[in-house]
């Protein structure tokens, strides 16, 4: 009789762990199938761009849609590194020389300014001082204006500093920090626990001592992200550049593909071979520190 | 003993104090060199009559710009198209939730795909607005060449009122969720695993206790994510210009900051323009405040 | 971890030390005057212009530098003017016709009138008319071409717009191409060649008279004139049979016949316009303010051909021009404050007098610019969509030109027409030299004039015709008003504008040379297709500027055109519904702002 009993429990304890399995195993094909379509559906248009560079210009235009071309052509890659604008007398392609000018430009202030932002974040979540809500605030407000607004101010301010036709009002202004950085550093240096700050302070470690040996080895991935959001942001600035440099030879990737796309905005593929040049290098910078980026992001636990 | 203790804690607050300012000054510095000046200006020019970009022959108006912004019917369309528009905020927090729910379960290649999803967030905004504007195309766009039906007329995406925006409303999720689906992804991981272990005594099925543990646990990502959202979402503009520079069929492309680039640059109306920027920004100050204040009914902090 | 972080940075900082080296090695040989010279253009054109500033240096080698600054792109506009307004403008930019007014009121621009007075190369009197009067231009009353007018700019070039039709299709759709001129269609009749030196019996039309019609149908067999304007109903017939053509036998579903952005050739062919001066004393403005008419329900008349001149209103019209807005008129129902205009805008009435005139056969009635724009509108809509009903009469689409937002912007335009998608592209003179590039060899292309207004008798002779009209695109080379180097930077616009620079420019395709002598010479008419060049010229003597010229800036066109190439071309909106929109009835109201003392107070 007893004997019979576990005999059942076991063949139904069996049963349900089958089905349990099979659960399990449904569950994951759906979640796996969800993971993939949601990557196919951010990858397709670029998956899109990329097949159309490489095909001839009648077929990108055809209305006749095929995916693959039907005739592979390499035109368009040629053109982008071979392209040497009519004006300039240099005979580096535009391109490269744009992409160099857009490290000189960038590279500074974000290296820069992230340093700023962050010994900002650190005194505004750690320190008390007089005045720190004010500031605070007067930062998160610089955040809700507009920017659009300052740009004809601000191009006549920097005009009579002598500064505009050089790189100046592009590199400088962000060497002081940035608002939006000062904010997420903020909330990843609230997250350490106040302890290792006293317990430093009572080793008799300054303010600064404590930033720099303590806080800032702490935060390395959270300011990697910040400083490879900050790159991008200046990599893909299109505007200010356009506004502020006027000589050819300081002109910047994105104003190189500009001149490169007006140059050939009949030619649909050559453009998109442009783009995904000009995409690249802001593509391999994310997927090769990616680790620290998405480990600095996440950590800081972003809450208001 | 007690006077030395005092004297000790008051050089200990000061000497902080004045750390403090020091290491926090530069970004204050920063906008009081750069940004507090041309902000001044612009706060004077939204009550000035000014053609151009010179204050030379200026005439201080009042608040005659901002009378004539209010009665102006385009700016409360533009506000119209801009909330409209701010959508994508939404759906991208639902979407990134869900997304990112999915890839705490036990899979391989979570990395592979978040770094995916990330990708958009990497590039220019020129650049994809370029390559969505592309495959919305009338005539040869992807979307059309692939769903338009047999001797079907090809749908006009962006040449049509009603289809324009939610084209710009997609755009924006397949870009913005990126972000979220990252920051929820650490939010979910720091749930307090107990909490789980409870409502599953409690006899919670799993989607209740994702509405009732996970849900609140993440609030405060949420409320972020609203927040800054929210912020990005009204200050829309190069996205609907690239794409229409003229405004968009029947002016729906038309943003509020669409709206005042082209008073100041277009029109050479500078004080129209101030005093847009302005309104703007009080709307936006506004709904953060009540986002602030309406969040203590549904964030929960720890 | 660390070790891999250090890495990078240490890559990224040596790839920033090394940058200075390559960007800081262009040195300045030349010596003399140093002056800016920007330009927002194409590669074609920015070559071109690299030539000729080349050719300028060396020409004043050690007095005078030119550097020429490619400033490509959409933005070009919109900065402008901040830049202008800083002290590191450029010494010479170029202008566009559309932002050229703007600039002026804002003395951000030089006064050249008195070098264009003294210059002995610029010569106002060589150039064609309006291509000059565009840029004299008063800024204290804002008017054009008055006495007073002052010159800002000078321009680059003219660019006409005409039809570019795809030859290649035509003849595939069975319809034949002779090209002969209205002055040439006696002797042709007779038996002479025409242009492309086929006779009649070559082209088998047999006895047949040639009469002054651009499509038409003899036997059966189809033919089509590139001199000859075609009339509203020709396009529309000629459209649809190579469009079917097109989506039937090359099995192109996307395939159209015609395409054309621009309404003013519909409006300003029977002597319509879109906004309307009217006189009036009120103070508040500079003695004139505007009026919206661009769906204006008033007849337009006409001087017959048969009689050589006629008085309207005390002024005096000759045979074959429209009688103006102002003369036709009953101009006493234009109150002195116009401020509620917008209800009044269907009361307005043609005076007796010119009814009298019609009647006794002394002008012709044309349609009114309401019905020309509707005619335009009808162009792009489906043919099951309402336009407009008139007198019950409903109005419906043609379906014979894709949708302005459709086709998405100038390059696709171009594209389309390039890629045999359209079989006839209105457009302007600047897309030859891309046509030339990437068409030539495929396809055969030429160029016809723009359509005009026509209706025949039952011989096929011109009974009732409108005026030949469109736009011409033009830019301007300005000099800067904060410029110390203005009177070197003016010789190097005259070096521009001299026959040299005009000659270099025309070769290149993009544009047709300032000087009337110069265009009609062989420097122009070179043999280079399209073969039918002539077209520009003709085309340049008439057309003038669109209506973004007409006032400082385009607030005033920007809500209405969006409606109406948003609903109302899409076939949501009637005209009647347009006509009474709110976007519609704003327009007046914008409009009154641009002549009062004191804009926006």
């Amino acid at each position: 009789m007893t004997e019979n009993v576990t005999e059942v429990e076991i063949k139904d304890k069996a049963k349900s762990v089958k089905i349990a399995k099979i659960k399990r195993i449904v569950a994951k094909v759906l979640i796996y199938t969800a993971l993939v379509i949601f990557a196919l559906w951010i990858l397709a248009p670029f998956s899109m761009v990329i097949i159309t560079s490489f095909k001839t210009r009648k077929e990108a235009s055809d209305p006749e849609f095929h995916f693959f071309p039907e005739k592979w052509t390499f035109e368009g890659y040629k053109e982008v590194f071979t392209y040497v604008s009519g004006v300039s007398e240099s005979e580096i392609p535009v391109m490269l020389r744009g992409f160099m000018n857009t490290l000189i430009i960038v590279l500074p202030p974000t290296i820069i300014g992230l340093f700023m932002s962050a010994m900002s974040a650190y005194a505004f979540a750690k320190l008390r001082f007089k005045g720190k809500n004010v500031l605070f605030s007067l930062l998160l407000l610089t955040m809700m204006i507009p920017g659009t607004i300052m740009l004809t101010p601000s191009y006549l301010i920097y005009d009579t500093l002598n500064w505009v036709d050089t790189p100046l009002p592009l590199m400088l202004p962000g060497m002081f920090g940035a608002a939006t950085c000062v904010f997420f550093m903020r909330q990843f240096y609230s997250g350490i626990p106040t302890e290792l700050v006293e317990a430093a302070k009572l080793d008799g470690m300054g303010y600064f001592k404590i930033f720099w040996r303590i806080m800032v080895p702490l935060s390395v991935p959270a300011l990697f992200a910040q400083g490879i959001l900050g790159f991008i942001g200046g990599y893909n600035d299109y505007f200010g550049p356009y506004l502020y440099l006027h000589e050819p030879n300081w002109y910047t990737l994105q104003l190189a593909l500009a001149s490169f796309k007006g140059t050939y905005s009949y030619n649909i593929p050559t453009v998109m071979a442009g783009a995904i040049v000009a995409l690249i290098p802001a593509l391999v910078i994310y997927i090769v520190a990616q680790k620290y980026f998405i480990e600095g992001i996440a950590t800081s636990g972003m809450k208001l | 003993m007690y006077l030395d203790n005092v004297y000790k804690k008051k050089r200990k607050v000061n000497k902080e104090g004045l750390s403090g300012l020091l290491l926090s000054i530069g970004p204050v510095l920063g906008f009081v060199l750069f940004g507090l000046v041309p902000m001044v200006v612009a706060i004077f020019m939204s009550f000035m009559d000014i053609y151009g970009f010179s204050l030379e022959g200026a005439e201080f108006i009042g608040l005659n710009n901002y009378k004539s912004v209010l009665q102006d019917s385009l700016f409360w369309k533009s506000i119209v198209n801009t909330l409209y528009m701010s959508v994508s905020t939404f759906i991208n927090i639902a979407l990134a939730l869900i997304v990112a729910f999915l890839l705490t379960k036990k899979i391989r290649g979570k990395k592979a795909f978040r770094t995916i999803y990330f990708i958009p967030y990497v590039c220019s905004v020129v650049a994809i607005t370029v390559m969505w504007q592309w495959i919305f195309n009338t005539n040869y766009g992807l979307i059309n060449g692939l769903f338009t039906p047999e001797g079907k007329e090809p749908i006009d995406w962006w040449g049509r009122a009603d289809t324009f925006i939610p084209c710009l409303i997609i755009m924006g999720v397949w870009s913005g969720t990126g972000y979220g689906i990252i920051l929820y992804g650490a939010a979910l991981t720091n749930v307090n695993g107990a909490l789980y272990e409870a409502a599953k005594i409690d006899g919670a099925t799993p989607v209740q206790s994702f509405m009732h543990v996970t849900i609140p646990a993440i609030s405060p990502t949420t409320f972020y994510l609203l927040i800054t959202g929210i912020i990005g979402a009204l200050q829309e503009f190069a996205r609907p210009q690239i794409i229409s520079g003229s405004g968009g069929p029947d002016n729906v492309g038309v943003t509020v900051v669409f709206y005042l680039y082209r008073n100041a640059f277009q029109y050479y109306q500078m004080g129209i323009a101030s005093a847009t920027a302005w309104l703007l920004a009080i709307i936006i100050v506004v709904l953060t405040i009540f986002n602030f204040a309406i969040s203590k009914l549904w964030v929960k902090y720890d | 971890m660390n070790k891999k972080l250090k890495n990078i940075c240490v890559a990224l900082s040596a790839a920033t030390m090394l940058c200075p080296t390559l960007a800081a090695c262009d040195g300045d040989s030349a010596g003399g005057v140093k002056v800016t010279f920007w330009a927002n253009c194409n590669d074609v054109e920015l070559s071109v212009f690299a030539e000729i500033t080349r050719e300028f240096n060396k020409q004043h080698k050690g007095e005078i530098t030119v550097k020429l600054v490619s400033k490509p792109g959409d933005q070009y506009g919109d900065t402008l003017g901040l830049t202008l307004q800083g002290s590191k403008a450029p010494d010479v930019f170029y202008v566009g016709d559309n932002g050229y007014k703007a600039y002026a009121e804002q003395g951000l621009l030089y006064d050249i009138t008195e070098f264009v007075d003294n210059s002995t190369v610029y010569n106002v009197e060589e150039m064609w008319d309006d291509v000059t009067v565009r840029y004299k231009y008063d800024v204290n009353t804002r008017l054009t071409n008055t006495p007073e007018g002052r010159y800002y700019g000078v321009p680059k070039d003219i660019g006409p717009t005409v039809i570019y039709y795809n030859e290649t299709f035509f003849e595939g759709s069975g319809i034949t191409v002779l090209s002969v001129g209205k002055d040439g269609l006696e002797a042709f009749n007779n038996g002479g060649k025409d242009d492309r030196g086929n006779t009649k019996a070559d082209l088998g039309l047999g006895n047949h008279t040639v009469k002054q019609q651009g499509f038409f149908s003899v036997g059966g067999k189809l033919y089509f004139n590139n001199q000859i304007p075609m009339s509203w109903e020709e396009t529309n017939a000629c459209a649809t049979h190579v469009q079917n053509y097109m989506r039937n036998t090359l099995g192109d579903k996307n395939g159209y016949g015609y395409f054309t952005e621009w309404w003013f050739n519909y409006g300003w062919t029977v002597g319509g316009d879109c906004i309307q001066q009217i006189p009036t004393d009120n103070p508040d403005y500079r003695g004139y303010y505007y009026d919206f008419t661009l769906l204006d329900n008033t007849t337009n008349y006409i001087v017959a051909d048969d009689c050589e001149s006629v008085k309207v209103n005390e002024v005096e019209y000759k045979a074959g021009q429209t009688i103006e807005y102002k003369d036709k008129i009953d101009m006493s129902a234009y109150a002195s404050d116009p401020t509620g205009n917008a209800s009044k805008k269907d009361t307005y009435k043609v005076t007796d007098e010119v009814e009298k005139l019609a009647d006794e056969g002394k002008l012709n009635r044309l349609p009114s610019q309401r019905a020309a724009f509707t005619e335009f509108v009808r162009l792009g809509t489906k043919s099951d969509v309402v336009v407009d009903k008139v007198d019950g009469v409903e109005l419906k689409g043609y379906d014979i030109t894709p949708k302005p937002n459709a086709i998405g912007g100038d390059s696709g335009k171009t594209t389309a027409f390039m890629n045999g998608h359209l079989a006839m592209l209105v457009d302007l003179r600047y897309i030859t030299s891309t046509f030339r590039n990437e068409m030539d060899g495929e396809y055969v292309w030429d160029v016809a004039p723009l359509p005009m207004y026509k209706e025949y008798d039952a011989n096929g002779d011109i009974s009732v015709h409108g005026v030949q009209a469109g736009h011409s695109g033009s830019v301007s080379l300005c000099i800067s008003s904060k410029s110390k180097v203005a009177e070197a930077a003016w010789k190097f616009i005259e070096y521009c504008a001299s026959a040299d620079g005009q000659r270099l420019q025309a070769e290149a395709g993009f544009a047709i040379p300032l000087q009337k002598d110069l265009a009609n010479s062989e420097v122009f008419l070179d043999g280079k297709s399209p073969r039918n060049a002539k077209v520009f010229i003709e085309a340049a003597q008439y057309e003038r500027a669109g209506d973004w010229w007409y006032l400082q800036d385009k607030k005033w066109i920007d809500t209405w055109a969006n409606v109406l190439n948003g609903s109302v071309r899409n076939g949501d909106l009637t005209m009647t519904q347009f006509y009474n929109g709110s976007e519609y009835t704003d327009t007046f109201s914008t409009l009154l702002e641009y002549s009062k003392d004191k804009r926006y107070s």
